[in-house]
């Protein structure tokens, strides 16, 4: 999709199958802020704009938009759309430092056990990467 | 009845252009042959022979389209969201509206051609509009047996019926009118009880194969 | 806006002595987009056709903002129901031409936007002029649903209305839906073979099978509750042992079974199970919840 401008570097990751739609939506949102695409106090695209752009049911974008709305990331200015707020940046990382031993340590140690890695083996293998 | 308004706009519509490609197909047929074949034109014999044919498409149009009607426009306009009673209604109102235009049409162009006989030809009005409610009743007979019993049925009725029409149709009317034969002024003599009779007794047979025909496609399923 | 329904209750029809739906129970909501899927013959055409008010039920009520459907012009004029065109008709060769077909349309549909289905004819290229039996499937295809989008109907059926286009013309009719979805927020309802790539565009999902509705759930909500587990044989029939099963698989020793999740569960607790757990999307939880064979 390309309009031009800045919206080049918005949202221009696809959609993939392994995650519910919603919560890529929602990911892809946090992403960008992160990475300084949408600014704090700036706005994110529709509802409507979302399901536009990613062929998708307009309910599964406001889905996904809800979860940041619930957690803080984003508020409403009625009438013209939603928002990133304030300190949403550190917010998310925050939050993400949190998540990280849930979503990528626990696995990894589940793998090496699998494998018959042992703890000091993958101590190593962190240092040296 | 809502829809009816609907239906009958579009059953109209559909019917004349039916009756228009009909008819000004047989009166190019006509106006070609009468040129052929007369030294000099004579121009009543064609206006008559025009009127003729006018009058007997009509009742062509109402035996072709008793099967059409009913089989593949009236599964339309409801696969269009129309329901069912408004556009059989729709389709026999639109049917008698058309035959009666034919038929008015007809008399125009008779009377243009021997002013004299408008009289006649008003005064036999009553057999005229018997003749009307006749045809529409068997294209109902056609149309709802056609729709119980498939189109072999429909077909074979449709040539019977045809072959009658041809038989009693275009020559009684322009032979005898032209001609006038004494057998005419014997039409004109009956009692007005006995037209009054046939009237009521086609009126009830129109209504009646109408009735029949829709108990027959009223819970008929849809498939296109 | 309105809240009003299409509601079924107790559908039943049969085609003589064969019963093809049995007793369903369905409510359509205003404002939403439902996928609508089954395999050939569990009884989707003939859903549509009955609950949009075109054939009658042989028992059972469908009725739509609280009016009786059957015969009732008013509750009619609220659905549109665009079948799949055919190249025959009750009497050979289907000669309507496609702007004739369009214009009867028009007339019929109370809220009929010309102006919109113009727009349409020109997005797809379609020449008007050419009589149907003379289109291609594709082409078809279209006009089912440039009729079912310019209807305007509060309710809107689509009976397999991406059949014959390729997958262009395909992402071009799930935007041109989106588009007139986020506009006007009608109700549709879209039955379908191509199920993954639809599934995005449904909010929920309705399946039926063999003449019953299976379910009628949220898409994202019904993905989530099922999900697919491999290992060895006993430790998978340890764990699906009192849950509901859709389907398994078995090589050698391994074995692999589609669950559902039980209510409230969010996850699969798989303590002490050495088993793989992925997710399903919609197409594989269709064929595991309906692709036995018969």
């Amino acid at each position: 999709m390309n309009t031009g401008g800045k919206e080049d570097d918005e949202m221009n990751e696809i959609l993939t199958q392994e995650k519910s739609i919603y919560l890529q939506i929602s990911e892809m949102i946090e992403n960008d802020i992160l990475r300084d695409i949408i600014l704090e106090e700036e706005r994110v695209p529709s509802t409507n704009e979302l399901a536009k752009l990613y062929t998708i049911n307009p309910a599964t974008a406001a889905k996904g938009v809800n979860i940041l709305v619930e957690n803080g990331t984003l508020y409403k200015k009625r009438g013209i759309g939603m928002f990133v707020s304030g300190g949403a940046k550190e917010a998310i990382k925050k939050r993400r430092k949190e998540e990280f031993y849930d979503n990528y340590v626990r696995t990894l140690i589940e793998e090496a056990k699998g494998l018959g890695i042992s703890k000091e083996e993958l101590l190593t293998m962190i240092k040296e990467a | 009845m809502k829809g009816l308004g609907r239906n009958i706009k579009y059953w109209f519509m559909y019917s004349v252009k039916s009756f228009l490609l009909v008819s000004v197909m047989m009166v190019a047929i006509v106006t070609v042959t009468s040129f052929m074949d007369a030294d000099k034109l004579d121009l009543s014999g064609t206006l008559v022979r025009t009127a003729g044919y006018i009058a007997f498409s009509t009742f062509i149009l109402v035996m072709v389209n008793a099967f059409n009607n009913i089989s593949v426009c009236y599964p339309m306009t409801v696969s269009l969201g129309s329901t069912r009673m408004p556009s059989l209604l729709g389709m026999t109102i639109a049917q008698h509206l058309v035959t009666l235009i034919g038929f008015l049409i007809a008399g125009t162009l008779i009377v243009a051609a021997a002013p004299g006989t408008i009289k006649d030809f008003l005064g036999c009005w009553p057999i005229l509009l018997a003749l009307i409610l006749i045809i529409h009743a068997l294209g109902g007979l056609i149309s709802a047996l056609s729709a119980k019993f498939g189109k072999l049925i429909g077909m074979i009725l449709y040539l019977a019926a045809l072959i009658a029409v041809i038989v009693t149709g275009v020559y009684f009317l322009t032979e005898f009118i032209l001609t006038k034969s004494s057998s005419i002024t014997i039409l004109f003599d009956i009692n007005s009880g006995f037209y009054a009779l046939i009237i009521l007794a086609s009126l009830v047979l129109d209504a009646l194969f109408f009735l029949l025909l829709y108990a027959f496609v009223r819970n008929k399923n849809i498939e296109i | 806006m309105n809240e009003s329904k299409l509601v079924c209750t107790n559908l039943v029809k049969a085609y003589g002595s064969k019963e093809v739906l049995h007793s369903i129970n369905l409510e359509l909501e205003r404002g939403k987009i439902y996928g609508f899927i089954g395999r050939n013959g569990a009884g989707k055409t003939t859903l549509l056709s009955v609950a949009s008010g075109q054939n009658p039920a042989t028992s059972g009520n469908i009725t739509v903002d609280g009016m009786p459907v059957w015969e009732n012009q008013d509750a009619r004029d609220l659905i549109c129901f665009s079948r799949e065109l055919s190249p025959m008709n009750g009497n050979g060769a289907n000669t309507t031409k496609v702007k004739d077909y369009l214009k009867a349309a028009a007339t019929y549909m109370p809220n009929f936007d010309k102006a919109y289905a113009d727009e349409l004819v020109n997005a797809f290229g379609l020449d008007t002029k050419k009589r149907i039996s003379k289109l291609s499937k594709g082409m078809m295809s279209m006009v089912t649903i440039i009729v079912a989008l310019a209807s305007k109907a509060e309710f809107t059926f689509l009976d397999e209305p991406v059949a014959g286009l390729d997958i262009v013309a395909r992402e071009k009719f799930y935007k041109i839906l989106l588009d007139e979805f986020a506009a006007t927020g009608r109700t549709f309802v879209i039955s379908t073979h191509i199920i993954e790539e639809a599934a995005d565009v449904f909010e929920e999902v309705i399946i039926i099978d063999q003449g019953n509705i299976l379910l009628t759930k949220n898409t994202n909500d019904l993905i989530e509750s099922v999900v697919h587990i491999s290992g060895k044989e006993e430790e998978i029939d340890s764990l699906i042992a009192d849950r509901t099963v859709y389907n398994t698989e078995k090589i050698g020793r391994s074995k692999g079974a589609t669950i559902a999740l039980k209510d409230g569960e969010e996850e699969l607790d798989t303590k002490g199970y050495d088993v793989s757990v992925q997710p399903m999307n919609l197409q594989q939880i269709f064929v595991a919840m309906c692709g036995r064979e018969a």
